[in-house]
């Protein structure tokens, strides 16, 4: 083995020694919330990497997309709780949440594809919001969502009789729900982030890479458009769905709030500041942009003891900071976030 | 009462208002075929800017009508200078830039104007002091107060100075000059800058209009209420064919009277099952419905390459 | 000899431009056409409408026997006919050898599942697909660029990548927009030995367009001329040169 391949184990093994001890440490050291945060973020970076298969690969702005991971979640809720009474094992509630994300994906899709870019967005928009109206109101007149309650005691996840909610301290001390989850969700998300480099560096990968670079010459090169821009949604929608129930059975409650507009654009920031397309910038956004408000929460409680009280509240700020980040970003790199390098050409003798 | 008469004005008033703010996308549209994402949150601030004023001199003892124009004039100021920074600021630098950049970019200053008024306003609705004439008349069973009369005059009015001022005007040739061809435009000695600038001047200075007549209409304000105004709006301006100043005139009338008449009877319609809680449905599929049906809009040319 | 493609009485207009208007020739097996004309005749949009970009106005056009009335550009890639663009349209983020890549999709099958999973069968494909771009790559004489971004090209690299692409999915007509434009005289000789080269090597029938009459005598056996939409005349480049409306139109000021 020579040197360097040596030393690349060792980086890996240092990697995975720490992942698995991750929760433990932040439980022994700054507490318990702090692993549910992480949970959080782990969910997330699913949420993110599927976006990025619509927005990074595909070049598809869709800012919908909260609406899948609402789909997903609402699954789950509605088979896993005491709401129709029933209590699904979670093998056939999560792919069938997926499965109806995905073709929710192909519904708004079809129809709205050959949109140009910014249409697409606020049309996809509009079918979030449109998505989330439904969650609010289809409670009569025959109760399904419960409206703007939403759904609460929705069972955790579960494998046959193991709970992720229920402490295993006695199997092993520490072990609590919160860190058995952080397992189940670093192992999901490991599994969509190996998914999302496979698909890139392939033939389906390609053909959404030129797609995004230029639709005319990726038609002429053989690339069947629309089946591909639906893959991409599809399988965008698919991985939100699956995130969207993990949620649901992690928090045993769902509402139509957990999904307005700002989670969808929150997704967004995450997949641009990590830098769109790269499977590792967008985690790591999505890991940033899920710790950072908890931190800016810290920073309301060193006002109060400190000062006495709030001077500014971090919840208000954050949202803002985002706005001002999002901005930023464009100006200062906009060709290198939104990875099609296409410059501003003459077309005109090739336009159709 | 006349239900069918009643939800036809309704729908009128509130679509007076749409079609005010779809004015301004469709103009920016028209111009540099940029969706200004930002526009709502500008119709949202100029409603809080006149509300604060009016609030303000709402004890002052000066006469009511005074007291509104203030307050109205002090959210057209405001938002003209806001609409003009974000141009500059915003949009201008990524004038070459991808075509999702600058979109990106909207929706980041649309959040940064919506949590500014959350921390300038707060988190409650604002509601609008009681100055406004309480009176209303008949026609035909169906009653019409004055607030909706004055809403559908000012409206009406403005949207014809606009149309002339357009069809007329030197300026108004200078941006349908632009419009047409940002080059061109400059070898005939127009500076596209200018007018771009004074483009988003005067969409925002509508915008401020329709944020002030709508916080009239409902008595309130909120600073969340731009992002729904803002996408019926645009709504608007697709249905009448996105970058045609009558098309988007049109539309909002229109979308005003489909969310009103939709919202009237759906329930009927629909035997209970959907209530007139889904009255914000409507504008989306109307939108998703245009943009599948005819991309180009009622009054827009159907050119391949538009959608 | 037989007869590869016909364009048939066909007419395209831009709203009030007439693009095409009623033109009608047809392309045989093996040879290599080209097509001239001054600028803003309508070659390019000839193109467009040959490979589905456009739809005609009116006419048809068919292709080794088949109507290709309405086809997307995919499916007449499938059916035989590739192209270059007059303003290059290359991937720019991608490499040239991913360029290649992209160009062969409609040749390889793989599909979620096989990306994922990786399998044989995939791993194979992919193997062979690179093979060939590779030698692609080479044939056109940039196998040293191919992990070069096509942005980061020269303008003649790109030109010549923009051919191994098109040819990557392997057609029987290779349809070429201005290949010559921007290229100093020896690069332009070596296009047409390149052009002639792939013509023989892989069977191809090519239509070109071009400003440079000098290069297309040398290069083509047969010439469309068009003008202002119309089709002036289709012969060989001898009787192209003595044609008086030719002469007339831009011989004089040969480029
Ligand atoms: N998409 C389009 N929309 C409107 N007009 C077009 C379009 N494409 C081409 N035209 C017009 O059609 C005419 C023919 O253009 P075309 O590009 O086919 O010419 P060309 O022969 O390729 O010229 P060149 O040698 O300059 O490339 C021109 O008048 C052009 O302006
Ligand atoms: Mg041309």
């Amino acid at each position: 083995m020579s040197h360097s391949r040596r030393s690349a184990w060792s980086t890996y093994a240092a990697l995975a020694i720490g992942l698995l001890a991750l929760p433990f440490l932040l439980q022994a050291g700054i507490g318990r919330s702090w692993v549910r945060i992480i949970d959080m973020a782990l969910l997330y970076s699913m949420l993110a990497l599927g976006l990025n298969i619509v927005v990074g690969y595909a070049g598809l702005l869709d800012l919908g997309y909260i609406a899948f991971y609402a789909v997903g979640a609402y699954v789950y809720a509605l088979l896993d709780s005491p709401q129709f009474g029933l209590h699904w094992p979670l093998w056939a509630v999560l792919p069938i949440g997926a499965a109806c994300a995905g073709l929710s994906g192909v519904l708004l899709g079809a129809p709205t594809l050959r949109l140009r870019g910014d249409y697409l967005a606020i049309v996809t928009l509009g079918f979030g919001e449109i998505i989330r109206i439904f969650l609010n109101n289809l409670n009569e007149p025959v109760n399904i969502t419960n409206g703007p309650q939403g759904i609460c005691l929705i069972d955790s996840v579960h494998l046959g009789t193991f709970s992720f909610s229920h402490n295993h301290t006695t199997m092993l001390p520490g072990l609590t729900g919160p860190v058995q989850y952080y397992y189940l969700f670093l192992a999901l998300t490991l599994l969509v982030m190996f998914i999302a480099l496979r698909l890139q560096d392939s033939r389906v990968g390609r053909a959404w890479a030129a797609i995004r670079e230029d639709e005319l010459a990726a038609a002429a090169s053989g690339i069947h458009l629309r089946n591909f821009k639906l893959l991409a949604f599809a399988m965008g929608a698919t991985f939100g769905g699956l995130a969207g129930g993990l949620f649901a059975g992690f928090q045993g409650f769902v509402s139509p709030e957990s999904f307005n507009l700002m989670e969808s654009v929150m997704i967004l920031c995450m997949i641009v500041l990590g830098g769109m397309g790269n499977v590792y910038g967008v985690v790591l956004g999505a890991i940033t942009l899920t710790v950072l408000p908890e931190a800016l929460r810290m920073l309301g409680d060193w006002q109060l003891n400190h000062l006495g009280h709030v001077i500014v509240d971090p919840n208000d700020l954050r949202m803002l900071i985002f706005g001002l980040a999002l901005v930023a970003m464009m100006l200062i790199r906009p060709a290198g976030l939104i990875r099609s390098r296409r410059h501003q050409r003459e077309y005109a003798g090739d336009r159709p | 009462m006349d239900i069918l008469l009643q939800q036809l004005i309704n729908g009128l008033v509130l679509g007076s208002v749409y079609a005010l703010i779809a004015l301004g996308y469709t103009m920016v549209y028209g111009i540099l075929e940029l969706i200004n994402f930002a526009h709502g949150e500008i119709t949202m601030i100029g409603a809080m800017l006149a509300l604060a004023v009016i609030t303000h001199l709402a004890g002052s003892g000066l006469p009511v009508p005074i007291v509104l124009l203030a307050g109205l004039l002090t959210a057209m100021a405001g938002c003209s200078v806001l609409g003009y920074a974000i141009e500059r600021v915003a949009y201008r630098p990524l004038r070459h830039a991808p075509r999702l950049a600058p979109l990106i970019t909207a929706i980041g200053v649309s959040i940064v104007l919506q949590n500014l008024a959350m921390l300038i306003w707060g988190r409650e609705y604002i509601s609008f002091p009681p100055l406004l004439p309480q009176g209303w008349f008949d026609v035909h069973g169906a009653r019409v107060t004055d607030v909706q009369l004055i809403i559908l005059v000012t409206a009406g009015i403005l949207m014809l100075v606009l149309d002339n001022l357009v069809r007329r005007t030197s300026l108004g040739r200078a941006m349908r000059a632009t419009a047409q061809s940002p080059q061109l435009a400059g070898l005939m000695g127009i500076d596209a800058n200018h007018i771009i600038s004074l483009t988003f001047i005067l969409g925002s200075a509508l915008a401020a209009i329709g944020g002030f007549l709508v916080s009239a209409y409902y008595g309130l304000a909120h600073y969340y209420m731009g992002f729904l105004l803002g996408l019926k709006a645009f709504s608007a301006a697709v249905l009448g064919g996105i970058g045609n100043l009558r098309g988007a005139m049109l539309g909002g009338l229109l979308l005003g009277v489909i969310e009103s008449l939709g919202a009237g009877y759906i329930g009927s319609l629909t035997h209970g099952v959907f209530g007139s809680n889904y009255q914000d449905v409507f504008a989306f599929l109307v939108l998703i419905a245009v943009l599948i049906i005819r991309p180009a809009g009622l009054l827009g040319q159907n050119t391949a390459d538009r959608a | 000899m037989t007869e590869l493609l016909q364009i048939d009485h066909v007419s395209r207009n831009f709203g009030g431009v007439q693009a095409l208007t009623d033109v009608s020739f047809a392309i045989r097996q093996d040879e290599i056409f080209g097509l001239i004309g001054p600028n803003g005749a309508g070659k390019t949009t000839l193109f467009n409408v040959l490979t589905g970009v456009l739809p005609p106005s009116s006419g048809h056009i068919i292709f080794a026997g088949k109507p290709l009335d309405r086809q997307p550009p995919h499916r007449i890639l499938q059916l035989g006919i590739a192209r270059t663009f007059q303003n290059i349209r290359l991937f720019s983020g991608m490499t040239a050898l991913e360029n290649v890549l992209v160009g062969q999709h409609s040749c390889t099958r793989s599909g979620v599942i096989g990306a994922i999973l990786r399998n044989a069968a995939t791993r194979r494909e992919e193997a062979q697909a690179r093979r060939h771009a590779a030698e692609l790559l080479d044939q056109v004489g940039i196998s040293r660029h191919s992990n070069t971004l096509a942005a980061n090209l020269s303008y003649g690299d790109q030109r010549r990548l923009e051919i191994a692409r098109a040819l990557a999915s392997q057609p029987r007509l290779l349809a070429l927009d201005e290949p010559a434009a921007g290229m100093n005289p020896a690069e332009r000789e070596q296009l047409r030995e390149l052009i002639q080269q792939l013509r023989a090597g892989f069977n191809l029938t090519v239509l070109v367009i071009e400003h440079d009459v000098k290069l297309m005598m040398q290069l083509c056996q047969r010439i469309a001329v068009l003008d202002f939409g119309e089709l002036v005349t289709v012969d060989e480049p001898e009787r192209i040169r003595q044609h008086p409306r030719v002469i007339q139109a831009w011989l004089g000021t040969e480029t």
